[in-house]
């Protein structure tokens, strides 16, 4: 299989689609406030005629080359070009302030790739044994798992559990309109035929992620300030410029790997996103550091840490996608809706029916090191012009983008209006500061969701009792309520703790 | 890139502000789903166990109702975002209303001239006075994705 997959990579539209998507991404993930989910939302369009392969090839290099290019703003300019970057700025920024900003950018990028290939090796592990322990499941258990991923979407998905369940609960509900999933009869589809289809993924995610963000720049009006690159040199030929090679690395193998591990795991975890692992390895690399104080002054480790955190993230999200179709986060869910469009519904059925495609994605995201590495490097010359883009240069065209994007998924003017909505309610959430991310899991998981109740319902005659006789779902909805019941303990405990001080 | 709060939102945290609003929103939306439920979902009864086509839906929008009045309930001492500036919110509107008559005359107008003026109106609106990036640029970009949807990806765009 491994082999079959391999040959598959021999095309040469694989290469390019690897090349282009990674000098994309790394592009896209620069600028500040593009991220890769609406990078992968607004080129989604563009693989339409594509083949499984290169497409998703295509995809996923953005994905890694933009979660790589959110560090670079987060270097130069102390604006994490992505929120996971955060933690790369704390660092990164001081280093580049002391005119190392081209050793920052060195062991960020190594970084990445180091977090990057260790997940895709825990993916290629992990995915297959988890699709063929699911291809039991029945519609029960489907049920089970599904709430079960709602359930820790809200609990750890970071912020308010009330906004995010609330987030969470409106995506179900916009998954309900259209046709019935069980008797085929139209839902509040006001008798509209081109709702019959109901919200279709694309344009939704493409107005929550693009449009919304077009929106908010609408409302922040004119923009005259430039941002700050008064750093010293990035091409590394400056004098406080260390080199970076293997004898660095080494010396930073204990942050790497534990950081890798760190993003892996909470990667697998649905909900919990990039930014939270790359706090958690930083505080970690700090606390095991033997000169704590150095730390938020130009310390390498506190660049390599979280880089290789948010960047192992990307293979561990991975696993729960494939194997079993839940996505972890706003770009997983981005990435699912682009699978799904090529034919290959991820799921436990994924690996059975196309075992070589996924096996070749598998073998491509680490062979997409070796593109992140080279346009990596050669791109950092140029990162100050591309941090330098101007808003009212850049929104207008993903404005275009947006209306082309959503137009295209089913040549559908219907599609573009579902867009246009989705923007605005995105927009308001946004402003209100409401999660998206539970948002869009919910309108993903919510018809499956609905499905495997009622068939499991259907099947034991209205019975809720088919839930208990499974140990499976008995089991999954014990942890569910095992994580509800300790998130409110914590929660009682932390409160009881500040009122006693 | 998440716009934050403006400084002057800061500075007046209102009581009842964007938060409030967007849940009474929500509370309103899944009323009317709940009073809409029987007229928007048929149901033909065959006298099959178990839940109809009304079942998910009436659980999910209840959920939703009870969920926006906790919110309301929780945070009503908390001082929320200020709503804005009617002039930034008449910016967007005026957006939303552009591209919603671009998208209605988009048969008769045809993509390019209704997405190249979207994209020149929100560069003016974005402060953007050059006509190089405020007039042609948008208009390129259009032309070129224009071409690239009907020539490479076979798209019969309007």
């Amino acid at each position: 299989m491994l082999l079959d997959a391999f040959h598959a990579l021999l095309d040469v539209w694989v290469l390019i689609a690897a090349l282009v998507g990674v000098a994309v991404g790394i592009v896209i993930g620069a600028i500040p406030g593009l991220g890769p989910t609406l990078a992968i939302a607004l080129l989604i369009p563009v693989t339409f005629t594509m083949s499984p392969i290169p497409s998703l090839i295509l995809l996923l290099g953005v994905y890694q080359g933009a979660i790589f290019g959110g560090s670079i703003s987060a270097i130069l300019l102390n604006v994490p070009g992505t929120p996971s970057s955060a933690a790369t700025a704390l660092d990164g920024h001081p280093m580049a302030r002391q005119g190392r900003a081209g050793e920052a950018l060195r062991i960020a990028l190594y970084a990445s790739v180091f977090g990057n290939i260790f997940s895709c090796l825990v993916l290629i592990v992990l995915a297959q044994p988890l699709a063929s322990l699911a291809l039991d499941f029945g519609p029960a258990q489907m049920a089970a798992l599904m709430t079960f991923a709602l359930i820790i979407i809200v609990l750890f998905g970071g912020g308010s559990i009330l906004d995010a369940a609330l987030m969470a609960l409106i995506g179900v509900a916009a998954g309900i309109i259209g046709l019935d999933p069980i008797e085929g009869l139209p839902r509040f589809t006001f008798g509209s035929f081109a709702a019959e289809d109901g919200l279709a993924l694309i344009p939704v995610l493409i107005g929550l992620f693009a449009m919304s963000e077009v929106l908010l720049q609408a409302f922040a009006g004119k923009q005259k300030t430039a941002p700050d690159t008064d750093i010293g040199p990035v091409s590394g030929s400056g004098t406080s410029n260390r080199p970076v090679g293997w004898l660095t690395l080494w010396k930073m193998r204990a942050t790497l790997m534990v950081s890798s591990i760190i993003g892996t795991l909470v990667g697998i975890l649905p909900g919990i996103g990039s930014t939270v692992p790359a706090f958690v390895s930083y505080n970690l690399a700090r606390s095991r550091s033997r000169d704590p104080a150095r730390f938020g002054k130009g310390e390498p480790e506190g660049v390599a840490a979280p880089e290789a955190a948010n960047n192992a993230v990307t293979g561990g999200a991975l696993v729960p996608m494939l194997s079993l179709g839940i996505p972890g986060d706003a770009v997983t869910a981005v990435i699912l809706g682009a699978f799904m469009l090529q034919g290959l519904t991820p799921g436990p059925f994924l690996f059975q029916q196309h075992g070589v495609e996924v096996y070749a994605i598998f073998e491509a995201l680490i062979l997409l090191s070796i593109p992140c590495v080279v346009f990596g490097l050669a791109m950092f010359r140029g990162a100050v012009h591309i941090i330098k883009i101007r808003p009212r240069h850049l929104f207008p065209v993903i404005a275009i983008l947006a209306i082309f994007g959503a137009y295209s998924v089913n040549n559908s003017l219907f599609d573009v209006a579902v867009m246009l909505g989705a923007g605005g309610i995105g927009f308001v959430l946004r402003r209100a500061g409401f999660p998206l991310p539970p948002l869009l899991i919910g309108l993903i998981l919510g018809p499956p969701l609905e499905q495997s109740l009622r068939q499991a319902l259907l099947t034991s005659a209205g019975s809720a009792d088919i839930f208990l006789q499974s140990p499976i779902a008995m089991g999954l909805l014990a942890v569910t309520l095992l994580c509800v019941l300790g998130v409110i303990i914590r929660r009682y405990r932390h409160t009881h703790q500040g009122d006693a001080s | 890139m998440s716009i934050d709060t403006n400084t002057s939102s800061h500075r007046r945290m209102p009581r009842f502000g964007l938060q409030g609003c967007t849940c009474l929103g929500i509370l309103l939306v899944a009323a009317i789903g709940l009073l809409t439920l029987h007229d928007q979902v048929t149901v033909f009864d065959f006298g099959d166990p178990g839940p109809d086509a009304r079942f998910f839906p009436r659980l999910v929008l209840w959920l939703l109702a009870l969920g926006a009045v906790l919110r309301l309930w929780r945070h009503r001492r908390t001082a929320e975002t200020a709503i804005g500036p009617a002039v930034s919110w008449i910016r967007v509107l005026f957006v939303m209303m552009l591209m919603a008559v671009a998208l209605a005359t988009m048969p008769m107008l045809g993509f390019i001239i209704t997405v190249a003026t979207i994209g020149i109106v929100l560069a003016w609106l974005l402060g953007e006075r050059h006509w190089l990036f405020n007039v042609a640029l948008p208009l390129i970009v259009t032309i070129a994705i224009f071409w690239a949807g009907r020539h490479l990806l076979n798209l019969p765009l309007p």
